[in-house]
């Protein structure tokens, strides 16, 4: 379960962004997070990330972000807007050098298996800064899912892709969650068609222009 | 014109912001009233420090003006202002955001339009703000001290005319070897993409560790290859340039020997910084460091891999200093003593460096998304840390020689490789 306690975020002096969100989600959840543009939903998602200051709290399946935060960065992957690769590496490159963060010697077949679906094979060859916007997507998604995390964070991950390696992986993704558990959450800014019965709960970011500050609403589907 | 003014615009905003992240600490103290005065008064210093130190020339030709007599006998003084103006040339800075080609992608039509025509008028306005200064002081100067030495003006122009030729084949030479890129924009124009990215040769070694591999690549380019240059060139000449000046000239061994060791930390720091600074993977991959570092944990393995990475580069320097050693010294407790502090003291200054483009613990994601380069400079770490032995060399060496020891040498350095070691150890561990 995935646990944020009463998080505050601000950029320096200003006002809070955020200030005082509660919010609690179970395993097996896909979670969309939707809002306007430039209303938080990457600095919602850099928070859960372990990426940027805040007050409060996370916890992940009771693991602290501020009292463990190694042990809680073991269970996370965090896609950001700008995906975390090595220009001057080709993919299999990345590939192996994340399997040597984590001590594993080559890469689980399940996600051998979705690079060939995805078409992603036949670029691991080549450059990174060479490759595409859709292909960068791809690299990046493999990336996360190498060390099996709890918590998968997606920034607007699937602009880029063609139609049948989005669904590819949005049936991969799915399949993960159940299997292991585990927790994703997306943001985007619209609802978008392709994902419509990708989630099975939204929250979106508003603004409370009363208190100037974000809230969230949540929501629920059956998937 | 719009052109024009939008890049000052841009270069204003730039400046200012620049300062806001480096003095962030200190405005977090005021109020928000207060910061914006406080903000304005630092950009207006900044504005003034800019101006003096485009008019710092006046100052150096005046001073070989008024002290021209003194220098007569060792060297004419038209070759010192001649050597002070080539050497400012081509130590001057270019700051390649200027014609940074992929600055704009989602610029209106008019500023489109005017990119595309204006380009090289904005070249040409940039250089001739960045150079003009310096050949103009350097031409003011000609002409008032020959005509002082009732030198005829036909001769006076000639010799200005030489001096331009060699300001303008500096310069040139200078866009060769380490601004490649702004020659190839002027001719071809800002939206020519055609050959602007560098070839990367590909070897693939799977005995290295991947993050050495990337760094190699990332250095293939111009401003790398002129270090390395410098480096091997400096390696190569500087046992010779000691053993010239020791049995030819007579310098105190002292002497020498302070300054070998005091330039030590200051050159690897300068080279170690210039290396990362023309790494584009150091330039663009810093989130993914970031990321990677808090993911995994893994500071010491990146800090580890670039220190590796810099070592291996600058070698050669350590192996001149200990040829160097061996002509002052021989074979002797001296050279064995000042060859393991300068060992130290380079691999503690690499260290120093390389934990500086890896200190991310205090920093969020935001804040180094656009302003690494802002987190890596440390002024305050390069003067009283590295820059340390050269503030206290001439004290070091005028010491020594009333004494008539070199011992007074060994024990000053042998102090600073142990600080350094110390200071490398506990730094943001």
């Amino acid at each position: 379960m995935l646990e944020l306690i009463n998080i505050k975020k601000r950029y320096g002096d200003s006002a809070y962004i955020f200030d005082g969100i509660n919010l609690k989600i179970d395993k097996k959840s896909i979670v969309e997070l939707l809002g306007e543009n430039g209303i938080g939903k990457s600095t919602l998602l850099n928070t859960i990330g372990g990426m940027t200051k805040f007050e409060g709290d996370i916890k992940l399946n009771g693991i602290s972000l501020k009292d463990n935060f190694k042990k809680y960065m073991e269970g996370v992957s965090l896609i950001g807007n700008t995906p975390f690769l090595y220009e001057y590496l080709t993919p299999s490159e990345t590939i192996d050098m994340i399997l040597s963060f984590l001590n594993k010697k080559r890469l689980d077949e399940t996600l051998g298996a979705l690079m060939e679906e995805i078409g992603l094979h036949k670029y691991k060859d080549t450059l990174t800064r060479e490759l595409s916007l859709g292909t960068r997507q791809k690299l990046s998604l493999i990336l996360a899912l190498l060390s099996s995390p709890d918590l998968i964070l997606l920034d607007e991950p699937f602009v880029n892709l063609d139609v049948r390696s989005r669904k590819v992986i949005l049936d991969f993704l799915k399949n993960y969650v159940v299997q292991n558990k585990a927790i994703l959450i997306y943001a985007t800014h619209s609802t978008d068609i392709y994902l419509s019965d990708f989630s099975n709960k939204t929250i979106r970011l508003r603004r409370d222009d009363l208190f100037d500050k974000v809230v969230l609403e949540s929501g629920t589907r059956e998937i | 014109m719009k052109y024009f003014k939008y890049k000052r615009l841009i270069k204003k905003r730039k400046a200012i912001s620049n300062i806001e992240i480096f003095y962030r600490s200190i405005f977090n103290e005021f109020s928000e009233a207060d910061k914006k005065i406080l903000l304005s008064v630092l950009y207006k210093i900044n504005q003034v420090i800019n101006f003096i130190s485009k008019i710092a020339p006046i100052f150096v030709y005046s001073l070989i003006y008024y002290f021209h007599s003194y220098l007569e006998p060792f060297i004419n003084p038209l070759y010192v202002a001649t050597i002070y103006l080539i050497f400012s040339l081509w130590s001057t800075d270019i700051n390649n955001d200027d014609y940074d080609p992929q600055e704009m992608e989602n610029v209106s039509e008019w500023m489109y339009k005017a990119r595309k025509n204006k380009f090289k008028l904005l070249i040409l306005e940039r250089l001739a703000l960045t150079f003009g200064t310096s050949i103009l002081f350097y031409c003011i100067f000609i002409f008032i001290y020959m005509e002082k030495m009732n030198v005829s003006y036909v001769i006076i122009f000639l010799y200005e005319v030489f001096g331009i030729i060699a300001a303008i084949l500096t310069i040139l030479l200078k866009f060769y070897w380490s601004n490649h890129q702004i020659l190839f924009l002027f001719f071809h124009g800002p939206n020519d993409m055609k050959r602007k990215e560098h070839f990367i040769r590909y070897q693939y070694d799977s005995q290295l560790d991947k993050y050495l591999i990337a760094l190699s690549r990332s250095v293939q380019n111009r401003t790398y290859y002129l270090y390395i240059f410098y480096i091997y060139l400096f390696a190569a000449i500087l046992p010779f340039i000691i053993w010239f000046i020791t049995y030819h000239f007579g310098v105190h061994k002292f002497i020498i020997l302070t300054v070998y060791l005091a330039v030590e930390s200051v050159m690897i720091s300068f080279i170690s910084q210039g290396i990362i600074n023309s790494s584009k993977m150091l330039n663009n991959s810093n989130l993914s460091d970031y990321y990677y570092i808090k993911k995994f944990d893994k500071k010491k393995y990146y800090e580890n891999l670039l220190s590796k990475f810099l070592s291996r580069k600058l070698f050669v320097i350590l192996l001149s200093y200990y040829l160097g050693l061996l002509v002052l010294y021989g074979f002797s407790s001296v050279t064995a003593i000042i060859g393991l502090c300068s060992t130290v003291i380079y691999f503690s200054t690499i260290q120093i460096i390389t934990k500086r483009v890896f200190r991310f613990k205090k920093l969020s994601l935001e804040e180094i998304k656009d302003n690494f380069f802002i987190y890596f400079f440390n002024p305050i770490e390069d003067l009283f840390i590295i820059g340390f032995p050269l503030i206290i060399s001439s004290a070091v060496a005028i010491y020594s020689i009333k004494s008539g020891s070199v011992y007074h040498i060994i024990i000053c350095f042998f102090i600073y490789s142990i600080f350094l070691l110390f200071y490398n150890f506990l730094k943001e561990r």
